[in-house]
């Protein structure tokens, strides 16, 4: 049974992950760490229990530390939250990628490195960020992927546990390598990131001063450059925890788009839209591989 | 794969490290030194990503040795792989070897008086498009079989060997009693299905790098026709989509002491498709040679301005005879002679 989990960071993610726990009747309670007027929104929502400022102080007497803040930030608290974990304690993250954290959990923990830190990623999230934003069904229905640092080695006692609230809270628990994530997490996220950032960038530099020509795009176009908007502060920590298979999966693109201009004027064009069509045609809800739960 | 522990790893952190890479298929052996523990993963898992050992407990660095392709790799034939034909020329020896002839073969008297032109300048082999499926259906399309037959005789009589592009795997059969090379374009060069059938040849593939396809991609490709046992396998440089746009690609010299580096597989180099412009065609050929190149491909018209096809990379005859003078000057300088 867990006693008590501690939020480090409690914006959208961990703000929603407290409110979903009470949702589902986590009887256990929550400890919630970040700037007081987070701290104090948090409280009042009831998406934590109590808050702490201090990250290591807020961890003491905790089965579960989930470390909620963007990589770059979780990269470093782990080494600050270490020393004041109980004996049979798990520290857990939800960032974008996971094999630059892994690599510092086992600096941090060394051997017990796969006892210690379960990496996890939810597949959720808004174009907004902060508690106010906060949902407490933000993850249901979602893939929660959890990276453990030794094959399929999951920690026992508190992390089990751990992945039963997940389930309960109605995310569906999926299984990968860490390296494997990050390259599967480069195409599906990242890449798409990239191309709308590219695309409205440019699109500002043709036509930024005549936005009312810019205005006429329809929703095709609004759908392209929806996440451009995304806030550089939360790309730069996966791009650079990211910086090889995102850079290998834009050569692809890059490639593509060479082998496009190319054959603007060939067939070769349409076997390029026959096999885009592919993509649709094999996908349907139902089939996401080898999801556990 | 190399797994180098760290000089503090414990007996257990190593076994664990062990026991993960016989999880994933590999053989692994052990070297316990006096300070240092290494293990060589053995196996063939192309998908794996090193990364996934750097997390463990106690290691220190992972090296991947081998490349993607086994067979195209230099490590197969340290010493080089040299193609050799019925008339005695070499392709990947001392000799650099000149291919030339029109971009597509458009009638008897045109072929024979290019080829008789080219063979007096010292060209080896004579090139020439039988098939010619263009962008506009109502562009010259080629002759088919009777080109293939005009290239064949035209070929014998100047002591030529012959070079032509195969675009379909129908087309294998009827090219092969006339030609000594069979080309693969650069869109063809990911054509998987074609790759498959052109190893089970002995005939030689000259295999042409995609517009936009990487070094690697190149070598995969070769490895695919090797796998399939046809080892005589000519890699081309023909140039790539860059984003300069002054030339219509931009050649890769770069690229023939990569693949000399890499592979074992010698490297021609097409100026004429690298280009697209005549009067760049020159200077990239004597490049190439200086770089290294086995084998050039040149497009050479005896009257370019009326070619039915690619005219404005053709060279004229002169100045391909006139190229052929300074590329004889150019290959002593790297140890080379021309063929």
């Amino acid at each position: 049974m867990l006693r008590q989990i501690t939020i480090i960071g409690t914006g959208l993610i961990g703000g929603s992950l407290g409110l979903a726990l009470r949702k589902n009747k986590f009887k256990g309670k929550i400890i919630g760490c970040d700037r007081p007027e987070v701290l104090r929104r948090a409280k009042r929502l009831h998406a934590i229990d109590h808050g702490v400022a201090d990250p290591s102080a807020a961890c003491e007497g905790s089965d579960v530390v989930v470390l909620a803040t963007p990589v770059g930030a979780a990269i470093e608290l782990i080494g600050k939250v270490a020393p004041r974990l109980n004996l049979n304690a798990i520290v857990t993250d939800v960032g974008s990628t996971k094999f630059e954290i892994a690599l510092r959990a086992r600096q941090v923990f060394g051997e017990d490195a796969p006892r210690k830190f379960l990496p996890g990623h939810p597949m959720a999230g808004k174009e907004n960020s902060g508690i106010k934003y906060a949902d407490p069904d933000l993850f249901r229905g979602a893939v929660w992927f959890l990276t453990p640092l030794v094959g399929k080695n999951l920690p026992a006692g508190a992390g089990r546990e751990y992945v039963a609230l997940l389930k309960r809270i109605g995310a569906k628990v999926a299984f990968l390598d860490p390296a494997g994530h990050d390259r599967l997490c480069a195409w599906i996220s990242h890449i798409p990131q990239m191309i709308s950032t590219a695309l409205a960038a440019s699109l500002v530099e043709e036509y930024g001063e005549e936005a009312p020509l810019l205005e006429s795009g329809g929703r095709a176009l609004r759908e392209m450059t929806r996440i451009a908007s995304s806030p550089y502060s939360m790309w730069r920590d996966v791009t650079l925890t990211n910086k090889k298979s995102i850079a290998e999966a834009l050569l692809k693109i890059e490639q593509r788009l060479a082998h496009i201009r190319e054959n603007l004027d060939t067939r070769e064009l349409e076997a390029e839209f026959n096999q885009a069509h592919q993509l649709r045609k094999s996908h349907s809800p139902r089939r996401h591989g080898k999801i556990i739960g | 794969m190399i797994v180098a522990m760290q000089e503090t790893a414990t007996e257990d952190q190593i076994q664990v490290v062990v026991e993960h890479l016989i999880d994933m298929g590999f053989s692994v052996h052990r070297t316990t030194g006096e300070r240092q523990t290494i293990l060589a993963a053995v196996g063939s898992r192309a998908d794996f990503d090193t990364r996934n050992l750097e997390v463990l407990s106690g290691v220190m660095e992972v090296h991947r040795i081998s490349a993607p392709y086994k067979l195209a790799g230099r490590s197969f034939r340290p010493q080089g792989t040299i193609i050799e034909f019925r008339n005695g020329l070499k392709v990947g020896g001392k000799e650099v070897v000149v291919m030339a002839g029109p971009c597509s073969v458009e009638s008897r008297e045109q072929l024979f008086t290019v080829a008789e032109l080219i063979a007096k300048a010292g060209a080896r082999a004579l090139r020439g498009g039988a098939f010619k499926p263009r962008t506009s259906p109502y562009s010259f399309q080629g002759l088919g079989l009777e080109a293939l037959k005009l290239l064949r005789e035209a070929g014998d009589k100047y002591n030529m060997l012959v070079i032509s592009e195969v675009m379909e795997i129908s087309q294998i059969e009827l090219m092969l009693p006339y030609v000594d090379i069979l080309q693969v374009g650069a869109r063809n060069m990911q054509n998987f299905n074609l790759l498959r059938e052109l190893g089970k040849l002995k005939t030689p593939i000259l295999l042409k790098r995609g517009i936009a396809a990487t070094i690697e991609e190149v070598l995969l490709s070769a490895e695919y026709i090797m796998a399939g046992g046809n080892y005589n396998i000519i890699c081309c440089e023909r140039g790539i989509r860059t984003f300069e746009t002054y030339t219509r690609n931009t050649l890769d010299i770069c690229a023939i002491p990569v693949i000399h580096k890499l592979s074992h597989l010698p490297i021609a180099s097409d100026p004429s498709h690298g280009t697209g412009r005549r009067d760049k065609v020159a200077p990239m050929a004597r490049a190439s040679v200086a770089a290294g190149a086995d084998a050039l491909l040149i497009e050479v018209h005896h009257n370019p301005d009326k070619a039915l096809s690619d005219g404005a990379q053709s060279l004229y005859p002169q100045q391909f005879s006139e190229l052929m003078d300074s590329l004889k000057m150019i290959a002593p300088a790297v140890g080379r002679t021309i063929a």
